[in-house]
């Protein structure tokens, strides 16, 4: 009698164990669902800005190569947004974060001199531009975050006094010439953007390898930006969307050292 | 397990670090997802599509994982996790170390910013450890599994041999 009760007893109590094991993988399936949607949630609440839209070409086209433009063209170049890209450029300097990659060029370091071309076949040197500051960009046609920076960029540009400061961009995704032109002239952007090739070419929609120019600047994330002193030594450095306000205060500071 | 190691203070301080390791790189990543999430970009493994809901799911989902080893709920599942995530991070720090990449490693987002390269992956596979231990010996002293299911603890003198364990 007593074993039999120790039995259903012993029973009893491993049912009880069971069910709370279900009950506990089945807290856990719904911790996962909950995980997942909070995360498809975050992703989607947050906004992204509007894709910019296309500059005239008319007047970088009048000074490209036929050919040049017609490749362009024929790629048929829009920007795409994500969800967080293109929120950064507006913000106060302040807002700037710490840089990802921790191999960047220090401050201090001597700029790697380079000479590249641009899409149209202009030569263009870090050194022609000894005696300026610089805010040179490296950056992808096929990336997002530099695409956001574009329109923000070229107002900045217009807005430097050239006698001390200027804007470079360098390709790092190995782009090819009707890429790049083709990012450029929807963005209407002026400051030259330089092609730096590798073994294996990009475009945007193929992303290549960085090219060795873009290597020399420990490119790691794109956009990665550098502001270059008059001196040609690096005075500071960043990656990721950065606010413009903090773009222009490291330029400034740097033409004015 | 050698029986100079049955002891279930061992096991605990083995979950324990296991659930701080975990709960540290969640909370470091969760501080700022964005800039967790331009670290996974540059991994350049994922589609572009994939690197911001990765980067929200990544840190929320080491954070519950650090939980569930600090309570000791599923103990050898969550180990089991731990150990695929570990060696998952270990892997992709590995290829972009051999192609090349110069990227941070993001393991514990902007607070401890590190190269990924060789030294990352040792060290990650030194973090590997504690999960590793305890999906052999899951440690269940003074936790829901023992105090709920009444699982046994791998760490305590005279525990089950791991073929009389069942997964929980």
């Amino acid at each position: 009698m007593g074993k039999a009760r120790r039995e259903r007893e012993r029973r009893e109590h491993e049912e009880a164990r069971r069910r709370r094991a279900i009950a506990i993988w089945v807290a856990t399936g719904v911790v996962a669902v909950a995980l997942a949607a909070t995360a498809g949630i975050l992703s989607n609440r947050t906004d992204s800005a509007p894709v910019p839209s296309a500059a005239d070409p008319t007047s970088a086209d009048a000074q490209a190569p036929p050919e040049l433009v017609a490749a362009a063209k024929a790629l048929d170049f829009r920007p795409h947004t994500e969800p967080g890209v293109g929120l950064m450029e507006d913000k106060p300097a302040s807002a700037a974060r710490a840089a990802a990659n921790p191999d960047l060029l220090a401050p201090g370091t001597q700029a790697p001199p380079f000479s590249l071309r641009t899409p149209e076949g202009d030569t263009v040197s870090l050194a022609d531009y000894r005696g300026k500051a610089v805010l040179l960009e490296l950056f992808a046609t096929w990336c997002p975050h530099c695409q956001a920076e574009a329109p923000h960029l070229e107002r900045l540009s217009d807005q430097l006094d050239p006698a001390k400061a200027a804007i470079l961009a360098i390709d790092g995704s190995s782009g090819d010439a009707a890429s790049v032109y083709a990012f450029h002239r929807y963005f209407g952007l002026t400051y030259p953007a330089l092609l730096d090739p590798s073994g294996t070419p990009g475009s945007f929609t193929q992303p290549g390898p960085a090219g060795p120019v873009s290597r020399s600047y420990r490119l790691g994330v794109f956009p990665t930006f550098y502001v270059i002193g008059p001196d040609g030594t690096v005075r500071w450095a960043g990656d990721g969307e950065q606010p413009t306000a903090k773009l222009r205060q490291e330029l400034e500071r740097a033409a004015n050292a | 397990m050698p029986d100079r190691l049955r002891n279930p203070w061992l096991g605990l301080a083995v979950r324990l670090i296991a659930a701080g390791i975990w709960l540290a790189a969640g909370v470091a990543k969760a501080l700022d997802f964005t800039a967790f999430q331009t670290q996974l970009q540059g991994y350049d493994v994922l589609p572009s599509a994939l690197v911001t809901p990765v980067g929200y799911l990544l840190p929320l989902a080491e954070i519950v994982l650090g939980i569930y080893l600090l309570v000791g709920a599923l103990v050898r599942p969550a180990a089991i996790v731990s150990t695929v995530l570990m060696a998952t991070f270990v892997a992709a720090q590995a290829q972009a170390w051999a192609r090349g990449l110069v990227i941070d490693c993001g393991c514990f987002g902007n607070l401890d910013l590190q190269r990924a390269g060789g030294d990352t992956i040792l060290r990650d596979l030194g973090l590997a450890v504690p999960g590793v231990v305890l999906a052999i010996w899951p440690a269940r002293h003074l936790s829901v599994d023992q105090s709920f299911l009444g699982r046994s603890d791998a760490f305590s003198p005279g525990a089950a041999p791991p073929s009389a364990r069942t997964l929980a």
